[in-house]
Parts: C-alpha cells; structure tokens; sequence
C-alpha cells in the first residue's frame, strides 16, 4: 500500500493571529459512520462501547480510549481511531469514511475567538465543555467540533473542503486579530 | 444666530482638537463630539436638505431619531450615504459632505419643488405619470435620476467587516438608567450580562440631566468592575429573530481614539446573539408637535438641546422659545439658563399647568393655553408666532416672537422596535398616549422608559422588579396634541421630517380613501424612511385616528421590522466576501491537474479541470483535440466530483425500488445500473448509476451538482416516509477518488496495471463492477461510459489517489494516453444523446427525455403518480431531439429558442436548445433540444432564433444520438 496523502501537505501547520491560533493535522485516523436501526440502538451502543473500551456517551459527547465514538444523530455515531467492530446486519451497519474526513486540531490563545467566528455553538466553558462533541456548519460546510483537552479543539472536515476550511480560518483570523 | 461651544461643560475632551471638513471647509471640534456638535457648534445651521422639497433643513434630535441631518461620509473613493451626524463620532481628517442638492447646500436649485403648489403631495406620480404619454416607464427614468438621498458609492466597499457568535445568560439592550440598574442585578445574581448600547457612552437620556451626573458615575464604575458585564458601546441591537437571536452591530471605526477606517482592520462586527434572557430598555424617544414651518433650522426637540450643552458643550443658539404639552418639557429651563440661553417664552397648550412646573418657570414668560402656531424663517430660525389653542384649534390672531431656536416637547414614544421585530403587536396605553411593547415570549423582559417610567427613578425601581410592569399611569403630567391647525397660507407642516411628508398628505390619504394604517403608510410613505418614523410615525397615525373619527389603538400601528437603524451590507456578509464567499471543494487529483496545466472552473462548490491547453492552444483547440484523442486512443478524466452515497441496510433494494423509476430488485451483485429519480410532483429530479457492491451494500452516484440535493430527498425519505426501512446512507463523495478512462485503447492500457481481475467483456460487461488492485492499491472499477467509448470508471480511497493517476498516467504513455476536461467531457456526452444538466433543468419529465422505457407501470415510486397529470404528458410537450445546424457551422447556443418555419416569431416558441458543442467527431456543430413533438419531426427543418441578439439558424431536427447510435464502441 502507499503512504496516504494528506490534502494539507505543504499547508499545515500553520499559524497565525500572531502565533496565537495554532493549526495542525492530527495524524490519519481510521473513521466511520455507524448506524442502528430503530428499536437496536442501545445494542450498538452496547457494541461500541465494548470495542472502544469507554462507557456509552450520550448526544453531544464523546468516549475515549484510544479509539472513540460519539453520537451525532439519532442512533448514529462516528467512529475513530481504529477499524470499527463488526455490526450485525440485524442491529445497524458501519460505513468507512477513513478517507473521507481530516482531522484539524486548533490550539493557541485565541482559538476560543475563532472559533466564535467560524460556529454557530456557544464555546464557553460552560457550555462546551472537554469531553464534547457535536455537528455543526462552518460556512455552510457540515464538520464536527471536540474538545478533548481545555486547551485543544478538534475539527472534522470533510477532506474536499479542507484546505478551503484553513484558508477561511485564515480570513477570518486575519479580518479579527487586526480589531 | 445660531450655535456656539460653550466655554465649559460637557463631555468632551477639550485637550484634543480634532479636525473635518464639510463640503469642503473645515470644522473643529473636540474628541468626544459628534459631527452634529461639532457642526452646531460651528454656527452652522443648515446642514441638508430635505428629500422631496429640497427645504433647508438643521438638527432636530442629539442621537439615532434625528430625521434630517444625514450627510455622505467620505474615504478615499468610497462614499457612505445617509450618514446621521448625530451618531458619527468627529475624528481627525473625517471627510463629510452634504447630499441631495445641486449645486451647493446654500444654493439648490431642485429647492423649486417646494414653490410649485400642489406638486410632490401623496400619490403625486401614480395620478400624474401614469396617466401621461409613455407611461411610467418613460418618466420613471427622468424622475429616479432626481429621487432619493446621498448617492451610494460606485465603487466595491472595501472596508472589513467581522462577524461573531455571541452567547450569553442575559442580554440587556439600552444603557440607560434602566438597563444599568437591570444590568447590574442579573450580574449580581450570578448571571453572565452582555449590556449593549448604540450611544457612544453610557446612561442614555441620564445624561443630559444635570442632577445624574453622581448616580450615573457610580453606576458605570461598578458595571465596569463588574466581572460578570460585558459592556458594548457604539453598538445597535438593530434585530431581534427567533429563538431570543438578535443581530447586534458594534461599530468599530470613526472613533476620536482609532480615527478613520484602516483599511486592515474591521470597519464594523456584526454579534448574531443568542441570550437565554433578553432585557429591553430601550427608553423613549421624545417626538415633536406638528405646526407650520416646524421644519425650519433651529427647530429642534427640547431634549436635543440640553443633550447638546450638557454632552457637548454646545449651545444651539442664544434665544429660544420653549414649545410643551407635557411636564418634561420644564425639565429642561435650568439647562438652557445654565447655557446662557435667553429663554423668550414657555409656551404650553395646557390651560393650567403644576406648581413645579410654575416654579421652574419663575422669571420666564409662561403663556399657558397657548401654541407655536408657525415658524418663520427658512434657512434659519428667525422667530415664531403664538396663538391662543382651545380644544385643538387656534384662536383669534398670533403674536409674533423673536428666536433663533424654538424648542419643542411633545411628549415621549417607547422605543418599542426590537418588541415588536417578531410580530408581537404593540399595545396601547391610553394615558401614556403611547404604544407599549405587547405579551413578549417569557424570556424577554422590558423595563423602564420603554414600559413608560419616563422618570429616572422610576425606571430604576422598575428595573429592579422581579417582572418589571408597565407604568399604571402618566407621571408626567401632559395634554393630547399632536397638530397645531395651520392658517392659510402658513406654509407646509411637516409629520416626518425624512421623507418630507406633511399634515396635508395623511389628510389627502385619507379623503382618497386610505383609511387602513398600513395603507396610508404606503399612499404618503410616513415612516419608511430610513429613519422609520422614528418621531413621526405615532404623531402620523394620531393625525389618520383624528380624520377617521377614531380612537388611535383603533387605528392601530404600523408594523416595526429591522433593522432598527440602517446597517451596512457589508456587515451582514461579515468577512464571506470575494474568494470567501464560497469554500471550494477540491478533488484529489487537483495538484497533479494543475501541475498538467489545467484550467479550472468552478462548477458548484467544486473547481474541476476544464480542458488542458497545450501550447497555443485556447480552450477551443484544446477540448476539439481532447475529444479526438479520446475516441482515438485513450483519455483520462477526473470524475471525483461525482455524488457518491453509500447505502447499507437489509431494505436498500426496497428502497431504491421506491426511489428510482425503473426495478432494483433483480440487479445482481457485481453489476451497475442507471436510473433516474423523480421529484414528487413527477419532474425529473437527478440521474446516475448505483452498483450493487455486496447483498446488503449499494453506492450510488449522482450528477456532481445534484448530490446534496439527492442526499436531502434520501434522508428525508427514510426519516418521514418509510422511517421503517432499514436503509443508512451516507454522502462518500469525499471518500474516494475517481477517474474515466475512456477510448477504444482503455481495456488495453489498464489491463496492463490491474492485478486481481480480468477485464475481458465476458469478465467485466458493460455495466458491470469488480474490485481488484492497482500498484499494490485496492481499487474499484466499473465499466460504464458517459462519453460513448469503451471506458471505465475506476474509484480509489482518496488518500491513494494520487498514486494510483500517476500509475495510469505513466503505463499510459504508450497508448498517447490524454487528459481530458469537463469540456470535452460535455461534448462528447452531447455526441452520445446523453442528458445532463441543460436537460435536467428542473422542468422535465421522463417522457420528454424520451426514457419513458424506464418508467415502471409494475411498481410504486416517487413522482410514478403525478408525472401522468394531463399537463405532463401532452403530446405537445418538448421532447428531447438532436439539432443539426443546415449550415454545419454556424454555432447553435444553449437557450435558443425554436419555431416552425414560417410561423411567427412570438413567445417561448415550441422548444429550446438544451446543449450545444461543436462535434470533433462529425466536424460540425451539433445540439440538444427540447422540442414540441419532437420525436415525429426528424427530419423537419426549424428555425433556431436567439432570443439574446435575434441570430436566426435553420437548424434540422434529427435523433438525439448523433455518435454511434448502437453502441458499438461502448460494448465493445
């Protein structure tokens, strides 16, 4: 097999709001999409909580160990980190995206600031708090936002976008940051 | 006479000096001062000109209700129009002019308007150019050149605007005493307060009151040190919208500390905003008494003055006439004496008015029962005559005062906008004579002026209150009057200022038959001005209850909408401008496409290579050869942007029985079929091919432009129609890459990289799939043609793309393997017959793109039903046929339209041109059409006329498959 691509190389990391937004790549993940059927939801639940190791998350929330899951939809969840488990047909089923998504990881002082400019989501501390996950539109493109660490925010982007999505994080930082 | 800086006083910076010019000429002032201070304080009185009548006109109001003085702000070669001074903060080297005159604002010769009789009244074009030779459309022309305010700049705006998300507990909006008190309990209480206020400083009306200069210091200092209060300034909550979101705009340029705006940084940020709680204190407005001449400079709202001298320093003349039907109209004597403003007269409507009142007017002369009857002057305030008023009407004959200013107090209007933004109906206070904010969703809450608690204190207390209420009565003591009776003669008495409509047209509205609010608004434009009415719209409708006969909640309100004040477009589109309007996609061979130079264009979101030029080649060369060497040899076309959604479940072929329009239970795993799908009213919605990957897992594609479209209508399906089927899809366009390889050389060339299948006809048929490797990467490869050739479609994880093209590409060079474009992709499948999207415009049936073979009769689908209503199935209707120009090269464009030979040229014609190319395979132009039936006309010869430049080509209607109508090549 080849080495994978990336559609940032040569893009990232970057910084910029001097030195204070950080932008990287986290390294290329195994992702999926995962899907129960009515009534089969806390079966699946079940099946990925055995596989990733954590405990089941509710809407908006993430479980991590290594690998994790988070619930995006009804009784849909997206996967990471490795290959996901196999899903009786009867249950749900589990679609690849691997290839599909990049995974943009933002540090620095003012990340908060861009971010409030980039989603439509309340990012206090209060309201989004390390452990969260949710589907949201930047700029009209659906991603995900996390937050694994209090000092780290997670962007899922679709990979045909993603070097738009940096250049639009650029903009914006540079139209705030000169306030 | 007229205005002058006070020696000292007011809440400017005397130590800093700034500069501007106006019309040329340059003003001093002071930081802290507006361009209207600044301007009053240069002894200037005439600062614009009215909009219809072009009638001089000076400064009515000190903040955002000021109707006249609106001027055009100017920055290089960017002009902001209908600019209030009253809001602009002077800065150093601010460049302002007056708008709306010609020549000069001391000079306007449209100023004839206002001495032709009768001319400009309501409805004045729609009874007199409607009705004139030419109709509207001629003179619209004439009179839209001579209409409007300041001229809007030619130029892009290329200022920047940043645009947030704001949350917070609590939002108050207004800071005034009543939002300083609210806003300082809620932070109290542990709440995370945003305070916004549009004013350059803090404590709204409480600012031109002498007595709450030491409340108001304390207060600010504690909301400043408060950590739990984000104060705003210069900031307008300019809309309210659903769910408790509100469009704030704070303005960040043209201030005295970062000057004009630089060109790096943002001119404005728009906050969209969304608050669990909303505080409205948005206060009150005082609004004028209407009388003839009120428009004349110099008079202005009694508040507007103190605010002036207590904010500004600034006197606005030297002797004045106060005008009152209300108590706080007093309030306002101690300023002016404290301003050295010679007071000739308090005249108020009231026969008898209060001992405070009496009291604060010791030394004055009080003429109670008394009226400004006129004001006289035109470019200037030269003085007023007085008249005795009973029951609304002037009697006997008016004395004469002199006067420089005359300053009016009418009473005061909640500024109940941003309630009333999402439908909520005002509603009436018959003592206030006013309209308060109506039942509010529970999470808003509206506290003083703006609940009529016009006092400082008793806005406070209300502010205070668990649920602030509105004021049970009146607590400043006022008489009804809204309208002076001019005398004959008198001149125009004007009711809103900016859009110059005066007492005469509402009565006019109304003798013509305007007798609802909303339609008198529309007859005289009261109130649309971009002001909105602010001090007129109440005192308008008062006037239209008082021709009807009556009350005025009868009557109703006009509806308020945002935003509240003008906001700058640029500020909606935040940074989203130019480039960063739209995020483009791109595929994963774009790299490898540019390296080739590639030309690109952007289709939908996504940039695809359109053709490849060689040396001198343009875009016409280069997709003419493309194509040629496709059907020669090989080419290699990236198709990535192709809709790609997964689809796994027990119940997909169920569910894409009830989609597609022809049967998906028999396709067998390992093989491919087309379909089309329809919208539910029996138009075609989008096509593609799906395959059929395992025994529960499908892919589908779509048109690249169609593929969210088609993601939308899936999961709407399953979520509301057949939430019963076990079918997930998922959108895995951006999973794989994909690439045609086409032409009669391509089995060739890829069975020279492909291990792990065989890619024989026996193995691998037409519309069938395999999985199988190339250079060690798994790959999928379905062998389908868009172009007509023998041709393959080959997807690879997008991560490996790259790799896998350049392994093609290289093990294609002995095969004189070519790129080709979406160009010579798009004539290609036009040589084939094969629709696309001129032909899947949205209005087409399956019938009329002749696939009515694919429309099942054995089973159900989306749109099986109403593609058979009589109106889709005429046998008149457009039917895809080929078109064969009779010359072969005159060029055919898409949209042409066509008509039968010696019909007459009129309306849409009989059909239209779809697609048009130039065929490198049968050296002529060719086309697509939709044609009247069509299927019986082969052969016909039409007339193909642009309905652009009227080119007119005969043009022979012919089977839409110009290019190896049986396939050959395809199957071979």
């Amino acid at each position: 097999m080849p080495e994978r691509q990336s559609p940032l190389e040569g893009v990232l990391p970057v910084s910029f709001c001097q030195g204070s937004i950080h932008i990287s790549e986290a390294t290329p993940l195994r992702m999926a999409e995962a899907q129960a059927w009515d009534g089969h939801q806390r079966e699946l639940a079940q099946t990925l909580s055995h596989w990733s190791g954590a405990a089941a998350v509710s809407s908006g929330s993430f479980a991590e160990k290594g690998v994790g899951f988070a619930q995006i939809g009804p009784s849909r969840y997206f996967l990471w980190g490795a290959a996901p488990p196999d899903i009786d047909i009867g249950v749900g089923t589990c679609v690849d995206l691997s290839h599909a998504r990049v995974v943009l990881v933002l540090t620095g002082d003012h990340a908060r600031d861009l971010l409030v400019r980039a989603v439509p989501l309340d990012v206090r501390d209060c309201a989004f708090d390390v452990g969260r996950m949710v589907s949201t539109p930047l700029h009209h493109i659906p991603v995900l936002l996390a937050r694994p660490t209090l000092t780290q925010w997670v962007l899922i982007v679709p990979r045909s976008y993603a070097r738009s999505i940096v250049n639009h994080l650029q903009h914006v930082s540079d139209v705030f940051s000169a306030a | 006479m007229s205005g002058f800086r006070l020696p000292s006083g007011g809440q400017i910076d005397r130590s800093r000096p700034m500069r501007m010019t106006f019309d040329g000429q340059e003003v001093t002032g002071f930081a802290g001062d507006t361009v209207a201070s600044a301007l009053m304080a240069s002894g200037r009185r005439v600062l614009a000109r009215s909009f219809k009548y072009h009638r001089p006109r000076g400064l009515v109001g000190v903040g955002v209700d000021e109707p006249n003085a609106l001027v055009e702000v100017v920055n290089g070669a960017t002009v902001d129009p209908n600019t209030r001074v009253t809001t602009l903060e002077l800065c150093d080297g601010l460049v302002v002019r007056s708008q709306n005159r010609w020549p000069s604002l001391g000079f306007d010769l449209m100023s004839l308007n206002d001495w032709v009789p009768g001319i400009f009244s309501a409805g004045f074009y729609y009874k007199t150019f409607m009705s004139l030779p030419g109709g509207w459309m001629f003179y619209e022309r004439i009179i839209r050149r001579a209409a409007g305010m300041g001229q809007a700049g030619r130029l892009p705006d290329p200022a920047r605007y940043d645009r947030a998300h704001l949350y917070c507990d609590v939002l108050v909006v207004g800071g005034g005493p009543a939002g300083l008190t609210a806003a300082l309990k809620a932070a109290d209480d542990g709440r995370d307060v945003f305070l916004v206020e549009q004013d350059i400083a803090l404590g709204g009306q409480a600012q031109s009151e002498p007595d709450a200069a030491p409340w108001l210091r304390d207060v600010i200092a504690r909301i400043t040190a408060h950590t739990g209060i984000t104060v705003l300034t210069r900031c307008t909550a300019a809309g309210d919208y659903d769910d408790r979101t509100l469009m704030l705009v704070e303005r960040l340029s043209y201030t005295p500390d970062k000057g004009l705006p630089d060109p790096d940084a943002p001119q404005a940020r728009l906050w969209i905003t969304r608050a669990d709680q909303v505080i409205l204190a948005t206060g009150a407005m005082e609004r004028s008494i209407v009388f003839a001449g009120n428009d004349a400079p110099g008079v202005m709202l009694a508040s507007a003055a103190a605010g002036y001298i207590q904010r500004y320093g600034v006197a606005p003349g030297r002797r004045a006439v106060l005008f009152t039907n209300n108590d706080s109209g007093y309030d306002q004597i101690s300023v002016l004496k404290s301003a050295g403003i010679e007071i000739a007269a308090v005249v108020d409507c009231r026969p008898v008015v209060s001992g405070n009142c009496a009291e604060k007017a010791r030394g004055l002369w009080l003429r109670t029962g008394h009226a400004v009857t006129q004001a006289i002057g035109r470019h200037a305030l030269q003085g007023v005559r007085i008249g005795r008023i009973s029951g609304g009407v002037v009697q006997g004959p008016a004395g004469y005062e002199a006067c420089d200013i005359c300053l009016v107090s009418g009473g005061w209007t909640p500024t109940i906008h941003l309630s009333s933004h999402r439908g909520t109906r005002p509603a009436y206070a018959r003592d206030l004579q006013a309209f308060l904010p109506g039942d509010m969703d529970p999470a808003y809450r509206a506290c003083g002026a703006v609940l009529g608690h016009w006092r400082r204190q008793e806005a406070i207390n209300n502010a205070l209150e668990l649920v602030p209420t509105p004021a049970k009565s009146c607590s400043i003591d006022h008489m009804p009057l809204w309208e002076v009776p001019a005398a004959k003669g008198a001149g125009k008495a004007f009711v809103d200022f900016q859009h110059d409509v005066t007492a005469s047209d509402i009565r006019l509205a109304h003798r013509e038959g305007f007798v609802s609010v909303e339609h008198m608004k529309r007859y005289t434009t009261l109130g649309m001005a971009g002001d909105q009415g602010k001090t007129s719209n109440l005192t308008g409708l008062a006037m239209m209850s008082a021709c009807l006969g009556q009350d005025l909640p009868q009557t109703g309100t006009t509806t308020f909408r945002p935003p509240f004040t003008p906001v700058p477009l640029g500020a909606l589109a935040g940074p989203d401008r130019g480039g960063a309007h739209t995020l483009l996609r791109r595929t994963p061979f774009r790299a490898l496409d540019k390296a080739a130079g590639a030309v690109f264009v952007n289709l939908g979101h996504w940039q695809r290579a359109w053709y490849y030029p060689r040396e001198n080649e343009d875009i016409e060369d280069a997709y003419k050869r493309e194509a040629r060497d496709v059907r020669a040899g090989v080419g290699l076309c990236d198709v990535s942007t192709l809709g790609k959604i997964a689809l796994k479940g027990p119940d997909t072929a169920e569910f894409l029985n009830r989609v597609y329009t022809n049967g998906w239970k028999t396709l067998r795993v390992g093989y491919v079929r087309y379909g089309l799908m329809l919208r539910e009213d029996g138009i075609v919605m989008d096509d593609g091919t799906t395959a059929r990957l395992g025994p529960d897992e499908y892919l589908m594609t779509t048109t690249s432009g169609g593929a969210g479209k088609v993601m939308t209508h899936l999961e709407y399906l399953l979520d509301t129609q057949w939430p019963d089927l076990r079918v997930h899809v998922t959108s895995v366009t951006d999973q794989w890459g994909g690439v045609s390889l086409a032409g009669p050389k391509s089995r060739e060339l890829l069975q020279s990289i492909v291990t792990g299948s065989a890619l024989d006809g026996t193995a691998l048929p037409h519309m069938a799939l395999t999985h199988a490797e190339i250079a060690d990467t798994p790959v999928r490869i379905y062998r389908l043609s868009f172009s007509g050739e023998l041709a393959y479609e080959i997807f690879v994880p997008a991560g490996y793309a790259e790799h896998v093209y350049k392994v093609i590409w290289a093990a294609g060079k002995k095969f004189n393997i070519t790129r080709y474009g979406v160009e010579a992709l798009g004539t290609m499948r036009i040589e084939k017959g094969h629709v696309a999207g001129g032909e899947l415009d949205g209005r087409t049936t399956i019938f009329d793109l002749g696939l009515g073979a694919m429309a099942s009769s054995k089973k159900e689908y989306i749109g099986s039903v109403l593609q058979h209503r009589p109106g889709l199935r005429s046998a008149d209707r457009p039917t895809l046929v080929g078109l064969m120009p009779v010359d072969p090269m005159q060029r055919l464009t898409g949209g042409t339209l066509l008509y039968s030979e010696g019909v007459a040229v009129l309306g849409p014609g009989e059909g239209r041109v779809t697609s048009a190319t130039w065929s490198p395979a049968l050296n002529r132009h060719i086309a697509l059409g939709l044609l009247a039936n069509g299927p019986s006309r082969h052969g016909e010869t039409v007339v193909a006329i642009s309905a652009v430049d009227g080119t007119r080509i005969d043009v022979t209607v012919t089977s839409p498959h110009f290019f190896d109508p049986e396939g050959e090549r395809q199957y071979a």
